[in-house]
């Protein structure tokens, strides 16, 4: 009889992972949304919508249109800031037995440390992601995250202010990532999570419009994933912290892609919108790769790309 | 709230104009718990274009098994759904967001449609019916071929009148010309309508003026139906950012328009 395949990562700080599919920040809601759909027990760890210290109304519509093989957004981080969702989201979410990360954003670097302290009591979330590389605020998000300085100020800030694992989530909308990953690493952060959205844009030639309000949006789904899968093998040779892989993952095949380049876990986003059970569909997909080429542990087959 | 996704078998689909259908989809367990006004999100094509779902309004749910779509073709998602045969299955999720209002007591509505807006309209129109509740039925569109459902409605007991703009049936006009009649004649506790924006807003504003408590079904772009990526927002006139998935569709229009 076959043993069924190690499927647990550890994502620094000892962050243990069941196994490591998470759902990406700002397509998992706070989670409870899927409730009725899957066994939020299954996943790896619940990335949860971004978070402010106050709540956010976000831009206003039109904020979403579809692309060829993907979709741009522009939604501004609508959130419920940081307190009602320690008060009204966090005592139901974190008695799924996963990992509950908070996504969190702040206008200002104090901002972002002032949030970090606030979590940093909070047992039940388990880790922070600190977005640096939201392209659709004004202020904030990506300002900090195309600068290494800034964004290593803004990780350190975060770092000083809790004991929970850091996570920096990085743009691709930069000429370099290993250099903002190489600063966030020597602020503190535990792992970096790549890549956010890539700018973008789409006009309405009938009416010679934008059609996002916001002019321009963030472009996610399978048309980005050969932009995530290079950076993600760029970084994961650059850097000594886990890289958590994301960008255009929809089956078990692309999550695997990613974990070959150098991943040490993967965050699934845009699919959840499309098939709500993508997460743990890719779960079983990866246990099932694993049982077929005998690999005994993911983590064996982490990493693993021969170039030569 | 309570949804499912669901393999939705095709079991029947009736052309009802050159471009419009009927679709019978067999998935019982949305069917059994859907109300008036929900929706559900449609996987077309199992591939990566177009990627994402589409809403349709829920039309009628037949033995609490079939949820049936009435569906017009204006692009790329819903041709494809045009061409889908009898017995394929594809991906259901629903029955999702906040739908139709029925107020105890209610002895006689209206119900305004422009166009494909009829599809939601005709379930509620089923459940007023059984709650004995009197119904006018405004249906415009631009032409003839437009109207839909004439003969449904009748056969629920309910008087239909008819505008088009070409006056190719009914009075040459605007649904809302009819509309004004009604609440003039101050024959309606409750007006419903869907249709395309700028007809639910001169809806809304009419029925206001004339202190008719009016709900209107929203149609907006959105990517996961169930309340996630936020991306179907509406501004109320408040501010306040509605999201036509959760809070609505059907909202009251009092709350989007002055």
């Amino acid at each position: 009889m076959n043993r069924q395949p190690d499927l647990g990562v550890t994502i620094g700080r000892g962050l243990m992972l069941k196994n490591p599919v998470m759902s990406a920040s700002g397509t998992f809601g706070y989670g409870l949304e899927f409730s009725p759909l899957l066994d939020l027990s299954l996943l790896g760890a619940i990335v949860v919508k971004g978070l402010s210290l106050l709540p956010s109304s976000g831009n206003p519509p039109v904020r979403i249109v579809e692309t060829p093989c993907g979709m741009l957004n522009a939604i501004g981080l609508e959130n419920i800031g940081v307190e009602a969702f320690v008060a009204d989201k966090l005592p139901l979410l974190k008695t799924f037995n996963t990992p509950v990360i908070a996504n969190i954003y702040g206008k200002t670097r104090q901002e972002y440390a002032e949030i970090a302290s606030r979590l940093d009591s909070e047992d039940g979330v388990a880790a922070l992601e600190v977005n640096i590389s939201c392209p659709n605020v004004k202020a904030g998000g990506v300002v900090f995250g195309t600068d290494p300085s800034q964004a290593h100020a803004v990780v350190k800030g975060v770092r000083q202010n809790t004991g929970k694992p850091v996570i920096a989530k990085l743009s691709p909308n930069v000429t370099s990532i290993v250099e903002i990953a190489k600063a966030v690493e020597d602020a503190g952060a535990d792992a970096v999570s790549l890549i956010n959205t890539l700018t973008g844009m789409a006009v309405d030639i009938d009416r010679r419009r934008p059609v996002l309000h916001n002019i321009t949006g963030g472009l996610s789904g399978p048309a980005i994933k050969p932009v995530g899968l290079r950076m993600v093998w760029q970084t994961a040779g650059a850097v000594g912290i886990p890289v958590i892989g994301l960008g255009g993952i929809s089956s078990a095949r692309d999550a695997l892609e990613y974990l070959l380049v150098g991943a040490s876990a993967i965050q699934v986003g845009t699919a959840n919108f499309v098939n709500p059970t993508a997460c743990i569909d890719i779960v079983e997909g990866i246990r099932a790769f694993c049982t077929d080429n005998k690999i005994e542990k993911i983590s064996d087959f982490i990493g693993s790309l021969e170039t030569t | 709230m309570s949804y499912f996704q669901q393999p939705a078998k095709i079991i029947e689909k009736t052309f009802v104009g050159p471009d419009t259908f009927l679709l019978d989809l067999l998935c019982p367990d949305i069917a059994a718990s859907a109300r008036p006004g929900q929706f559900v999100m449609a996987r077309v094509d199992e591939g990566l274009s177009p990627l994402l779902r589409r809403p349709f309004s829920i039309h009628n749910t037949i033995d609490k098994s079939l949820v049936r779509l009435l569906v017009k073709i204006v692009g790329q998602g819903t041709r494809i759904l045009s061409g889908l045969p009898t017995g394929h299955s594809l991906s259901l999720l629903g029955p999702l967001g906040h739908g139709f209002e029925i107020p105890q007591n209610l002895k006689n509505a209206c119900l305004v449609a422009g166009g494909i807006g009829v599809a939601p309209l005709f379930f509620l129109g089923k459940a007023l019916a059984a709650k004995g509740v009197s119904c006018k039925v405004l249906v415009g569109g631009q032409r003839a071929a437009d109207l839909l459902c004439i003969r449904e409605f009748e056969e629920l007991g309910f008087e239909v009148l008819l505008a088009t703009q070409d006056g190719s049936a009914g009075d040459k006009g605007m649904v809302t010309d009819l509309l004004a009649d009604i609440l003039e004649a101050n024959s309606c506790q409750q007006v419903y309508a869907c249709g395309p924006q700028a007809m639910l807003k001169v809806v809304g504003v009419m029925a206001r003026n004339a202190k008719a408590p009016c709900q209107v079904s929203l149609e907006t772009v959105m990517a996961c139906g169930m309340g996630v990526c936020l991306g179907c927002a509406v501004k109320s006139v408040s501010g306040k950012i509605l999201h036509a998935c959760k809070d609505g569709p059907v909202v009251d229009a009092d709350l989007l328009w002055d």
